[in-house]
């Protein structure tokens, strides 16, 4: 699935508000100046690229605190949404 | 000033020369002389720190920098709050002396502390009290009867209505209004307001717009500070109060009547309508709007741009036109991004749906078909 992860790497970098800073796998969420609306715009512009829908509550904590670990959990609810469509 | 005064008014750690001689702080990433403190606390200036001429630079906690360069190092945990003590440190002097400037005119039966400074064309009216330290700058109108307490710093343009009374250290940026009439008019009969509000209609003409005049007065209390042109008008028959410490940006409209607790953030923008009351320590972002007679509850944070209609409990976080819980709001902007896929996914189904009814129509029509 190196086709999420590029979206990923691709969606991310378009909103993040640090300079100089190479997103890789590694790079936690909030070091990236993100406000809350920018991680919903980011959720939203990942929910339409893959055609998923990712269950999200700004309240609660992210449950995926790197950029890896949000590339494995959209690779997840690719994979599960993949039938229902 | 030495380095290492600096490093103990911020409380923080230094490595280095403590006896250099500080001249100024400044952002490396713009001009910096070689006796300057390079403020380097954000990803873009502390890469500019590799090219900056100055001895010594101040950085925040776990930089990763190579600061081997530089004679001297602080060291913040918190580099807001460090900016602000350094910009307290190397703060620019009033550009006023302390004295009446010969072209202010100064109701001889006003009462002027020693020590003030009041610039040029500058108006001071008749029972006015103004406190010790207090600078006001050039073309500033003080109204009659105003109470101005002691070290407030008042800038250029600045209005002041009669009887607006000002605690200590308030400091008033350009073109501030402070004691306008406020807005309120009404009508004789029953108007288009209160029946579109009663009725969703306008069912009656609004025949005529009677003004009802403010009497009443402003009160800033101590450490208050208003931002350029912005308008915080008198009260109908009470006071138009700001608590202590509140701070307002520019353009902010404040109507009559209205009660602001202590240590609020009221940002650019805002738009504060007649008798609204707010607790202590709300943050307004940018642009918010309250309707007349909206109470606010304390610690409170509205977000950018929102419209708030009705009562605001304590410690809410709201968002949105109108203003709605932060989690509501963020739920709905998700929901509605989603409706592109749902009107997908509801155009597919009547379409399979329209396929199993003409399936079933024929079964129905061919039952010996269907049979086979």
């Amino acid at each position: 699935m190196a086709d999420v992860a590029t979206g990923v790497l691709e969606i991310v970098g378009a909103r993040m508000r640090t300079a100089d800073c190479k997103l890789g796998f590694a790079t936690p969420l909030d070091s990236l100046g993100l406000s809350s609306l920018d991680i919903l715009e980011i959720i939203l512009d990942l929910e339409q690229r893959f055609d998923i829908e990712i269950p999200y509550n700004v309240n609660t904590k992210l449950e995926f605190d790197t950029i890896g670990a949000l590339v494995h959990a959209i690779e997840r609810i690719v994979a599960e949404q993949a039938g229902s469509k | 000033m030495m380095l290492q005064e600096i490093a103990a008014a911020l409380a923080a750690p230094f490595k280095g020369d403590g006896k250099i001689d500080i001249q100024g702080i400044a952002d490396p990433t713009n001009e910096i002389g070689a006796s300057d403190l390079a403020v380097a606390m954000t990803p873009e200036t502390v890469a500019a720190l590799e090219n900056c001429r100055a001895r010594a630079a101040v950085v925040t906690a776990g930089c990763d920098a190579a600061l081997d360069r530089f004679d001297a190092v602080i060291t913040v945990a918190r580099p807001r709050v460090a900016l602000a003590i350094l910009t307290h440190l190397f703060a620019r002097p009033v550009s006023l002396a302390a004295e009446i400037h010969p072209t202010a005119i100064i109701a001889p039966d006003a009462e002027i502390a020693e020590g003030i400074g009041i610039g040029a064309f500058t108006v001071v009216g008749s029972r006015a009290r103004v406190g010790g330290g207090t600078m006001i700058h050039a073309h500033v109108t003080i109204g009659a009867d105003v109470t101005i307490g002691s070290n407030c710093l008042i800038y250029s343009g600045v209005r002041i209505g009669d009887g607006t009374r000002i605690g200590d250290r308030a400091i008033l940026h350009h073109n501030a209004s402070i004691g306008a009439d406020g807005f309120s008019f009404v009508t004789p009969e029953r108007g288009s307001v209160e029946s579109a509000k009663a009725v969703g209609r306008v069912e009656v003409s609004n025949t005529g717009l009677i003004r009802v005049n403010s009497i009443g007065a402003v009160v800033l209390e101590d450490d208050v500070e208003v931002g350029a042109n912005s308008a915080i008008d008198r009260a109908t028959l009470a006071v138009t109060r700001i608590g202590s410490n509140t701070k307002i940006d520019n353009l902010v409209q404040i109507a009559h009547n209205v009660v602001i607790g202590e240590n609020c953030l009221i940002c650019g923008m805002v738009g504060i309508s007649g008798s609204v009351k707010i607790g202590d320590r709300v943050v307004l972002g940018g642009g918010v709007g309250i309707a007349d007679n909206v109470t606010i509850g304390s610690d409170s944070v509205i977000g950018a741009g929102s419209a708030v209609g009705s009562n605001v409990p304590a410690k809410a976080v709201l968002l949105g036109r109108p203003a709605i819980s932060r989690e509501r709001a963020f739920e709905q902007l998700h929901l509605v991004s989603r409706l592109r896929s749902l009107f997908a996914d509801v155009a597919l189904l009547k379409e399979r749906i329209q396929v199993l009814e003409r399936a079933s129509q024929e079964d129905a029509e061919n039952p010996q078909t269907a049979d086979n």
